[in-house]
């Protein structure tokens, strides 16, 4: 591995002199790839070589812009005939083979010793279509795709703002991927740029695939259940959060932004709640909200009432609750446990098949698991309906990736709440709580506004969504002043 | 260890800290003594902690960035102050104990009847370390955060006037007389404990030199207003008798509320009431910390250690049958530290400025 890394900062000189020389110094280079072209012409009496890799370049590009006017006006020298954008020379391998590799084609002369090169890459991107991940009924309709450059025009053509500032950076030292980070110049504060861009460069990887590896890096507490960036492939949900001076980080071949510093709340918003009338929009806000902690509690308030505090129920319930119970020969943690693998088995079976046999998928478990295990008394009927409505509520989080931490929040919550009853609940959730406030996202707290409490200006846009009009413009740069990093450690 | 906790943090960190385990049990311990007029002991114990606060505001005001134990430091010196400051630190770690033995006990009458001591004290100590040894302004998040619970708890408590109630229980005013009434106040200064804290989170509060007075007066008011409404509602729901003998009368009137939904709302409100029975601790051991260290890493070192005594401590008052002499030694030994001590400081630190000016001369 260290192999690589040192490689970085290497620089190889092109060799001088013979044409055939170099052009074995970069097939050599190169490991003789098949797929890198040679061709050799003449040009003003000067034998020179063009080189550039097939997939990656438009071939009809390469005739227009290079071939064609080196042959045509020989005598002005090859540099001058070129018609290209950009021309840029280097005599460092290193930097032509990257550039090689970035869809360039270049150009070796026998008596240049630096080589020229041109763009001429060429893209095959996926059109854009909605996120299947995020879909909302109403609003706008399109999504981030893998590259790049589309990305980008995506939300420049959402933000035409000259304060909006676009830095690349290239990491990962075998992969070479290019990362963005985009930020609203005039927002977003100096010294959370400034860190997160001091993190950015001081990554030490050999590869970077997805917006989650790079997510990993970031983050400052690898141990807590909860996601420290959100990710999304929505523009109008990234160009919100420009506006509120955070940073996005786009990954070269992921439709997934990260978006850092984020909050617990902005978990819960959706586009949806922009998209509707407020009152509509905040009804909506509140249910999700419920549904945080429905889907951690409710199966160990269930599990906790059933074992030890019955006398909570009032006789008329008790009753039903008992009934369903007396058959059951499992406790009430062990039918919990069963009915919650049994349904993130079915979630994991059905999520990659195609949907014509997901449905079946759909039947087997809802139906003829769910029938079958209470009519042979397996699980009781109000079992059955508590993990039902856990599971919907973790459904309910606009970012799945933060459902899924609840309901893995859930199972510890089951275990204190069958050991200690109504106590290891509390303790359970000051746990929950006391972690929630302890986290801090490049020197924002995560839990804000709330830990610590804002102030009603920020207010406005966590339980409720008031309309947009009575909503402060820029909500979070009051918040961003004070700042202290600490606990970031990944160097 | 220098980050700043705004004004209304420093609230809620006063408030959270007063109400704890001893407002339960309180309602009985004061009907003993000033029988239907505990309210107004409420009120004067309310008015005697104002006095010790104002004492408290001028030794701070002279000392705005520095806690006590600092001042302590120096104006005695390095030797006998970090004496001083050791026996503070044996008084915190003891009052924590206690309010974890008498919490353990709690849960072990309420809730939790033979889950083993050791286990109930474990968690709650090991979640209390897990808030006090991050440094202050989390624990000013977590305070604030909690702080919206006792909204909760007061709409429970207005439940109990559907139960019948009797406003004669505190007729007529003045009944027990004055004496009986002063006595009263003093077991109900043991249970507001926890305005000392102001002694060692004022140095951390941004911008205290104005205002702070102000808020250290509100939150005294507040806790005295809401023990002495707790107070009252045990007075005219419960019978003078009845009063006298149940020992937790503030979850004992919830005991007979009834719902569709739910019944015994006592075990509710106790739940909910565990947080701040928690946070209390919590205090206790972040003042531990302060009291010796003024790093964050010797602070967290200190607190560990301390956590770690409260445990053995709580463990072991759990085992003893009979805690009385060891509360009362325990209560008036920490009535000179937090009354006598600061009063002394106070008057010293007058001396300090003299003798400063003579010098200077």
């Amino acid at each position: 591995m260290n192999h690589f890394k040192t490689k970085k900062s290497n620089r190889i000189e092109l060799l001088p002199g013979d044409l055939d020389q170099k052009i074995t110094q970069i097939e050599q280079y190169f490991s003789h790839t098949e797929d890198l072209n040679i061709q050799k012409l003449v040009c003003s009496d000067q034998a020179c070589a063009l080189f550039y890799i097939d997939a990656l370049v438009n071939i009809e590009l390469i005739q227009s812009t290079v071939i064609k006017p080196m042959l045509a006006s020989c005598e002005k020298g090859i540099e001058q005939s070129l018609t290209s954008v950009e021309v840029r020379k280097s005599s460092d391998l290193v930097l032509v083979g990257q550039c090689l590799l970035e869809g360039y084609c270049i150009i070796v002369t026998e008596t240049d010793s630096d080589a020229i090169m041109l763009p001429a890459a060429q893209t095959h991107s996926r059109s854009i279509q909605e996120p299947t991940g995020e879909q909302v009924i109403k609003g706008p309709h399109d999504g981030f795709v893998e590259s790049l450059n589309t990305n980008l025009y995506l939300l420049r053509h959402r933000m035409k703002n000259p304060k909006m500032k676009v830095k690349y950076f290239k990491l990962g030292h075998v992969t070479n991927t290019k990362v963005a980070m985009v930020y609203m110049d005039n927002i977003a504060n100096s010294k959370i740029v400034a860190e997160c861009e001091k993190r950015l460069c001081a990554i030490d990887l050999d590869y970077l695939y997805t917006a989650s590896n790079l997510d990993e890096m970031l983050e400052e507490h690898p141990l807590s259940p909860f996601p420290q960036t959100l990710q999304t492939e929505r523009p109008d949900r990234a160009v919100s959060y420009l506006m509120e001076g955070k940073i996005m980080i786009f990954v070269d071949g992921n439709p997934s932004v990260l978006i850092l510093p984020i909050t617990f709340f902005s978990f819960y918003q959706s586009s949806d709640d922009y998209n509707s009338r407020w009152i509509t929009g905040s009804f909506f806000r509140f249910i999700r909200l419920i549904s945080f902690i429905m889907a951690i509690c409710l199966p160990a308030i269930y599990i906790a009432t059933v074992t030890y505090h019955s006398e909570v129920l009032p006789i008329g319930i008790l009753y039903s609750v008992k009934v369903s119970l007396t058959y059951v020969p499992l406790p009430p943690i062990l039918e919990a446990f069963f009915m919650q693998i049994i349904l993130e088995l079915l979630k994991e079976a059905a999520i990659r098949l195609p949907t014509s046999i997901s449905q079946t998928i759909g039947i087997v478990g809802g139906l003829v698991i769910g029938t079958a295990v209470v009519q042979a008394q397996l699980v009781s009927n109000t079992m059955i309906v508590i993990i039902g409505l856990t599971a919907i509520a973790s459904f309910v989080t606009p970012i799945n990736e933060f459902g899924t931490s609840l309901r893995i929040l859930g199972f510890p919550m089951m275990i204190a709440a069958a050991l200690f009853g109504f106590f290891g609940i509390a303790i359970m959730l000051m746990l929950v709580f006391i972690h929630l406030c302890k986290i801090e996202i490049l020197g924002v707290p995560y839990f804000a506004p709330f830990g610590p409490f804002q102030g009603k200006e920020n207010m406005k846009d966590i339980f409720l969504r008031l309309p947009i009009w009575a909503v402060n413009k820029t909500p979070w740069k009051s918040s961003l002043k004070q700042t202290v990093f600490g606990r970031w450690k990944r160097q | 260890m220098n980050l700043t906790i705004s004004k209304p943090q420093f609230f809620f960190l006063i408030i959270k800290t007063q109400i704890g385990i001893g407002l339960l049990s309180l309602p009985s311990e004061t009907e003993r003594i000033a029988k239907g007029d505990s309210w107004i002991s409420v009120i004067w114990a309310g008015v005697m902690i104002q006095l010790l606060l104002i004492v408290y505001w001028q030794l701070l005001k002279k000392f705005p960035n520095h806690t006590l134990s600092e001042i302590i430091v120096r104006m005695l010196g390095p030797y006998v102050g970090k004496a001083i400051n050791v026996i503070y630190l044996a008084f915190f770690i003891l009052i924590a104990s206690y309010a974890s033995m008498l919490y353990v006990r709690l849960l072990n009458t309420w809730m939790l009847r033979i889950t083993p001591v050791w286990v109930l004290l474990l968690l709650i100590i090991g979640t209390c370390l897990y808030l006090a040894i991050d440094n202050l302004r989390v624990i000013a998040r977590f305070f604030v955060l909690s702080s919206v619970l006792i909204g909760v708890l007061l709409l429970i408590s207005i439940l109990n006037f559907s139960n019948e109630v009797h406003f004669t229980n505190i007729l007529p005013i003045g009944q027990a007389g004055a004496t009986q009434i002063f006595t009263g106040s003093e077991k109900t200064f043991f249970a507001m404990l926890g305005f000392e804290v102001t002694l060692y989170f004022f140095a951390q509060v941004e911008g205290n030199h104005k205002g702070m007075f102000r808020i250290m007066t509100l939150a005294n008011c507040f806790i005295t207003l809401f023990y002495a409404y707790f107070v009252f509602i045990c007075l005219i729901g419960l019978s003078p008798k009845v009063l006298e003998m149940v020992s937790e009368p503030v979850l004992y009137i919830l005991k007979g509320l009834s719902y569709q939904l739910f019944d015994r709302i006592d075990l509710i409100f106790l739940t909910i009431w565990i947080i701040p029975m928690s946070v209390t601790i919590v205090s206790y051991l972040c003042m531990a910390g302060k009291s010796l260290s003024h790093k964050q890493s010797s602070y967290r070192k200190l607190v560990w250690i301390s956590g770690g005594l409260v445990f053995l401590a709580g463990w072991y008052l759990s085992t003893l049958e009979n805690v009385d002499l060891y509360s009362k030694w325990l209560e008036y030994g920490y009535l000179i530290m937090i009354a006598a001590v600061p009063v002394l400081l106070w008057l010293g630190s007058f001396l300090m400025t003299n003798m400063k000016k003579v010098g200077s001369t």
